[in-house]
């Protein structure tokens, strides 16, 4: 018989696997480097110019093939339907929504679009178990829904609450949302149909660093016009859209409270202990349970022994 | 061969015209076309006939054009290299503005990468010159106050007739 796996060796093998897991903790956050491709596109978004005219929606439903809406394009009632001061959301029939936002002493009401922000560092990847995400050089987050298993990890991941689940369809329901027109348009260099359709061109498309250029300038060259800030620069480890707003984002629905690290940084450290988790611990608490019942087969040898003896 | 010289002739003969052409005087409102069509974009809407002379009655020649006719700009980021009125000679919005805002244009590989990085296309400049003013002044800012649905707009839009 070849070596014999003794309770002793499994137990030198746990207590050595614990000791090396308390050596070899996964790496620290604070070394993170975000490896983002230099020349990715993206789109800067300017609140003071958007007038709510719903073009970007009606040019995603068209690009995208999306299903018809209930109310045209031209209703702007839709702006007033959540309840409660809630906003529209994307869902499955709907890549990109358009919110409005009556902020105090401001004669007249923001508009804000809502779509996939295409983080540097996208959380929804990173939480996906069947690797069903790519952030693609040109700067986009696109996903294959063949290899979707339907967990909706990516929809709790997600800081902007942008990935949206096909409810509707019960045997081929699938993840839904914007991939910044990866397959017609911008894997051939051409700016998404959103940005193609403003009117106002409150969206503009062009390379990240450049548009944080453009932003920058934009603040200095309109004194009091803007925040001193842009939206998406380092929020979330950064995003491939940017915004600028003429008033504080966070009265424009925007979440000013995410750390400016990758949102996977938040779970490194723990997912980086699950693998070690899954390979020491049964062999450890299996040799603690071998050893805290070595005894009992002998106690029950014993017993056997005085009856026999008593008779 | 042949019709290199050809071409080169052409092109000497219209530098002769321009460089000898009378220097540029500004222009009065009297002078300015009446009504401009725009329908450099037509696609999803009808073109727009827009009223120039209504507009000019109503306000100065600068206050939409960032320079008139003869004159220098106003705007200091375009002084900075267009001072001389030659430069000014051009007043319609699409002498500057290009039809599509093309993502070429706002990357660091163009020439004009150091100034021209934030300049709007011509549909931008237009409606952010209008809304701007028709905002604050009062005027019509519905997208259907200045256009009309083509057919292929009506199906963009999901207008259901």
């Amino acid at each position: 018989m070849p070596d014999k796996i003794t309770r002793r060796s499994i137990l030198k093998g746990g207590v050595a696997g614990s000791i090396a897991s308390l050596l070899f903790r996964p790496k620290s956050s604070k070394a993170h480097q975000i490896k983002a491709y230099q020349n990715s596109m993206g789109v800067l978004v300017d609140l003071t110019r958007c007038v709510g005219c719903r073009s970007c929606e009606a040019a995603c439903n068209a690009e995208q093939n999306m299903p018809e809406p209930a109310k045209p394009f031209t209703d702007m009632s839709v702006f007033d339907e959540g309840a409660h001061g809630h906003k529209r959301r994307t869902d499955e029939t709907t890549l990109t929504v358009v919110n409005k936002y009556d902020v105090p002493g401001l004669d007249h009401p923001l508009f804000r679009k809502i779509q996939c922000n295409h983080c540097q560092e996208p959380a929804c990847l990173t939480s996906c178990f069947v690797a069903a995400y790519t952030k693609t050089p040109e700067g986009a987050v696109i996903y294959n829904a063949d290899v979707c298993v339907g967990c909706r990890t990516c929809m709790i991941a997600c800081p902007f609450y942008i990935p949206t689940f096909k409810y509707s369809s019960a045997f081929d329901p699938k993840i839904v949302k914007c991939i910044f027109c990866y397959d017609t348009r911008l894997k051939y260099g051409q700016p998404p149909a959103c940005v193609e359709a403003c009117p106002q061109e409150a969206l503009t498309f062009g390379k990240r660093k450049d548009l944080l250029k453009i932003g920058r300038r934009r603040i200095v060259d309109n004194k009091d016009k803007y925040e001193d800030h842009i939206y998406g620069e380092f929020e979330a480890g950064g995003t491939s859209w940017l915004y600028l707003s003429s008033v504080p984002f966070e009265k424009v629905g925007f979440d000013m409270t995410l750390p400016h690290q990758p949102i996977l940084d938040s779970v490194k450290n723990f997912l980086g202990m699950v693998p070690m988790v899954l390979t020491i611990w049964p062999a450890l608490f299996t040799g603690f349970h071998l050893l805290a019942t070595r005894k009992e087969p002998h106690a029950k040898d014993e017993n056997t022994t005085k009856q026999e003896v008593g008779e | 061969m042949k019709s290199f010289g050809k071409t080169a002739m052409m092109v000497l003969i219209t530098l002769w015209m321009v460089s000898s052409a009378p220097p540029v005087t500004a222009m009065d409102p009297e002078d300015a076309p009446e009504s401009v069509t725009l329908d450099y974009l037509e696609e999803l809407y009808e073109s727009v006939e827009f009223d120039h002379m209504t507009h000019a009655e109503m306000f100065s020649c600068a206050d939409c054009h960032h320079h008139t006719t003869g004159d220098s700009a106003t705007d200091d980021s375009c002084i900075r290299c267009h001072a001389s009125p030659e430069t000014a000679d051009d007043v319609s919005c699409s002498g500057c503005h290009e039809e599509k805002q093309s993502g070429k244009a706002r990357t660091s590989d163009g020439s004009n990468n150091i100034y021209h990085i934030d300049k709007p296309s011509l549909k931008g400049a237009l409606h952010l010159q209008c809304m701007g003013c028709h905002q604050a002044e009062s005027g019509p800012v519905e997208c259907l106050d200045c256009h009309s649905f083509t057919a292929a707009g009506e199906e963009r839009f999901k207008i259901k007739n």
